[in-house]
């Protein structure tokens, strides 16, 4: 990704300021300036299964982690150091994260291809679509179907090592549900609000919406715009990882 | 299929693995095979799989080594059951099942009922839960 020398220079500005001050600010303004690196690094894994949202926010996190850890005396420039940890990340999550049971092309493919098909035929029937009439869309068979949706939840297997959220939104008490005087209730939403906290910011939001506010996978996708089998994902993800946190 | 999905199927499946979280994914294949086939919506079939995938894990969680876990999953009339057992293993047959306020936040969700079982004759801890269609 080649850059020219006045837009190398500005990114030598961006990092000498946060060398300098490390201020939010400072650290932000140098996450914005090379986000396009991070995109870039995460399109190259484009054909492998993942959708691009899910690799540009591990890319994105694993920039974050570059900016934190980077030393200006080693005297390697920033955009190498970064590239090079990008990369490893982007890596790591295949390897963690990826199809943990081998799922064969076709049915990766198939799963691909029903990921755009629930949503075209849910859209044209007003309701979530029966397996059957996602086989029939796809011209295969239920149980080709139903293996190809498994081969997709092999993705959960996740690493605990999750992202930290954000601190954007409403707080977890706010959306939980109206106030209970009750003291067990209030160590419950304790403990969840803790566990929650373990997800990113995204996840957190589906879980509340699917757990504590009753919206559907279909519904969600429609609020967040996203597909329902990445809904469907990422639930499962989170809750492998919200049972891992809690044993 | 989607016509007349009662019964077209036998009344019971079952199903017996290792009661090893590497084996998760066919007890999640075998209940959504088996919803998918009665012609419940993809939403009911993602319930069914996640509500599975809990209560089967909380059982190979307390497995010994050896240990087998028994999915049975029955056709009633306009929904789903399906009881999970832990199968011998040696010294883990009288240890319960627990489930964190969160799973069963998450469990009341997903499906229309579920209920934790005391080891029983042969047949170790384990769980039912019933999935109807909407």
């Amino acid at each position: 990704m080649a850059l020219d020398p006045a837009r190398r220079a500005e990114l030598r500005t961006l990092l000498d300021d946060w060398v300098a001050t490390r201020s939010p600010k400072a650290k932000e303004r140098l996450v914005e300036g090379h986000l396009p690196l991070a995109r870039h690094l995460a399109r190259r894994f484009a054909d492998r299964g993942q959708p691009m949202d899910d690799l540009v926010q591990v890319a994105s996190i694993a920039l974050l982690k570059a900016i934190d850890r980077y030393d200006d005396e080693r005297g390697v420039e920033f955009s190498t150091y970064a590239a090079h940890t990008i990369l490893g990340e982007l890596k790591r999550h295949f390897r963690d994260t990826g199809w943990a049971v081998r799922a064969p092309r076709r049915l990766q493919e198939l799963y691909l291809e029903l990921t755009t098909l629930t949503a075209e035929v849910g859209h044209r029937l007003g309701r979530s679509p029966t397996i059957a009439e996602l086989a029939s869309a796809a011209d295969v068979t239920e149980e080709q179907v139903l293996e190809a949706l498994e081969a997709g939840q092999a993705y959960r297997f996740t690493s605990i090592d999750a992202p930290a959220p954000g601190t954007e939104g409403a707080t977890i008490s706010s959306t939980l549900g109206e106030n209970d005087p009750g003291m067990e209730m209030a160590r419950q939403r304790a403990e969840l609000e803790e566990l929650l906290d373990i997800l990113p910011d995204r996840e957190r939001r589906i879980v509340i919406l699917r757990f504590w506010q009753d919206k559907t996978q279909s519904e969600i996708a429609d609020e967040l715009g996203i597909s329902q089998m990445h809904v469907s994902r990422l639930l499962a993800r989170s809750l492998a990882q919200l049972r891992d946190a809690s044993s | 299929m989607v016509g007349e999905p009662w019964g077209t199927l036998g009344d019971e499946v079952r199903l017996v693995v290792p009661a090893d979280p590497g084996m998760l994914r066919l007890t999640r294949l075998t209940a959504s095979s088996m919803v998918g086939r009665l012609g419940y919506s993809y939403d009911e079939v993602e319930d069914v799989r996640l509500a599975v995938d809990e209560l089967c894990w909380a059982i190979t969680g307390i497995g010994a080594e050896g240990s087998s876990l028994a999915l049975v999953c029955t056709v009633l009339d306009g929904a789903v059951q399906f009881e999970g057992h832990l199968i011998s293993g040696a010294g883990s047959a009288g240890e319960a099942i627990t489930l964190s306020s969160m799973t069963s936040r998450i469990l009341e969700r997903l499906v229309d009922s579920f209920e934790i079982l005391a080891p029983n004759g042969t047949n170790g801890p384990g769980f039912r839960m019933v999935k109807r269609r909407a």
